[in-house]
């Protein structure tokens, strides 16, 4: 174990006159803008909606969403215990978790796709059609491209992990992307509230 | 150290303040269980609705936060540095719901 090792996280990491891991630091300060991104979103998309019919909702399939927010939940759970296993130094465990990240996180998306699909096909909700929709998709969009760059993410860090790069002394690569992650599940579970619910 | 208990010998093996396997699991339900109630909630109609919805969402995103990201065992930095940005996002939101 290298000299910079931390006595407060017992990761290697660089050195840092804070006392902190720089890599989770540096992650922290990105979901803090992140969250101001989302917020103008979410204010933006409520002041549209306030200025068309009420209602407007209720084209969306709650069912069918519930259903993805439970999905992206179990991906959460996953990359959780991708995290404790690689501390227990079970790299088998890590893997096969991360890629039920992937297959969860790839499922969340194919239904949000399955959903614009549909609601574009039929005429119930465009982009153009209403300020509702417009907000919709400019909302959904964005949290959904996120969740497309988590999932290459994810692939790097299984490439990562089948290399044998983490250990139980040297995860933070896997802890960072699961911060991450986890932030998209939480602009999710607002999001699903907000425009779905509400 | 022999510790024939698997939660015992997690909790020996990691850092002792990460979660273990069994809390993410219990948080987990958790946070399934709050999901199931907001569609329920979702159905009814009256003005708890939209208090009652806002107020599960900000506890199972908490419970995100807390556990799953570690927050709750990590240094008090982090959570300056993501909830600071609350002061203005409390009031943005709130503003924009209540037009």
């Amino acid at each position: 174990m290298s000299e910079a090792t931390s006595a407060v996280t017992g990761h290697e990491q660089p050195i840092s006159t804070t006392g902190l891991d720089n890599r989770k630091l540096g992650m922290w300060l990105f979901l803090a803008t992140e969250v101001m991104l989302f917020s103008a979103l979410i204010a933006g998309f409520l002041d549209m909606r306030s200025r068309g019919p009420a209602g407007a909702n209720h084209v969306l399939n709650i069912p069918l969403t519930a259903f993805n927010t439970w999905v992206l939940i179990c991906s959460s759970l996953t990359v959780a215990l991708s995290v404790a296993a690689i501390q227990q130094g079970k790299a088998k465990r890590l893997r096969n978790f991360l890629f039920l990240t992937l297959l969860f996180g790839a499922t969340f998306l194919s239904i949000q796709v399955f959903e614009y699909v549909t609601l574009i096909s039929s005429g119930e909700l465009t982009p153009w059609g209403s300020l509702f929709g417009a907000g919709f998709y400019m909302v959904t969009s964005v949290h959904g491209l996120h969740v497309f760059i988590g999932l290459i993410w994810c692939t790097l860090t299984i490439i990562w992990a089948m290399q044998g790069k983490f250990s139980p002394t040297e995860y933070m690569r896997v802890e960072v992307f699961g911060l991450y992650w986890h932030f998209v599940d939480i602009v999710w579970i607002i999001l699903f509230t907000i425009i779905y619910l509400l | 150290m022999n510790h024939s208990d698997p939660v015992e010998a997690e909790k020996a093996a990691k850092p002792h303040h990460y979660p273990t396997s069994r809390t993410y699991l219990l948080v987990f339900a958790g946070l399934v269980v709050l999901t199931l109630a907001e569609v329920g909630v979702a159905y009814i109609e009256g003005g708890i609705k939209a208090p009652l919805l806002l107020g599960m969402a900000a506890i199972k995103a908490l419970m995100v936060i807390l556990f799953f990201m570690h927050l709750k065992y990590d240094s008090r930095w982090f959570a300056f540095i993501f909830f600071a940005p609350m002061a203005l996002v409390i009031p943005l939101i709130w503003i924009s719901l209540i037009r």
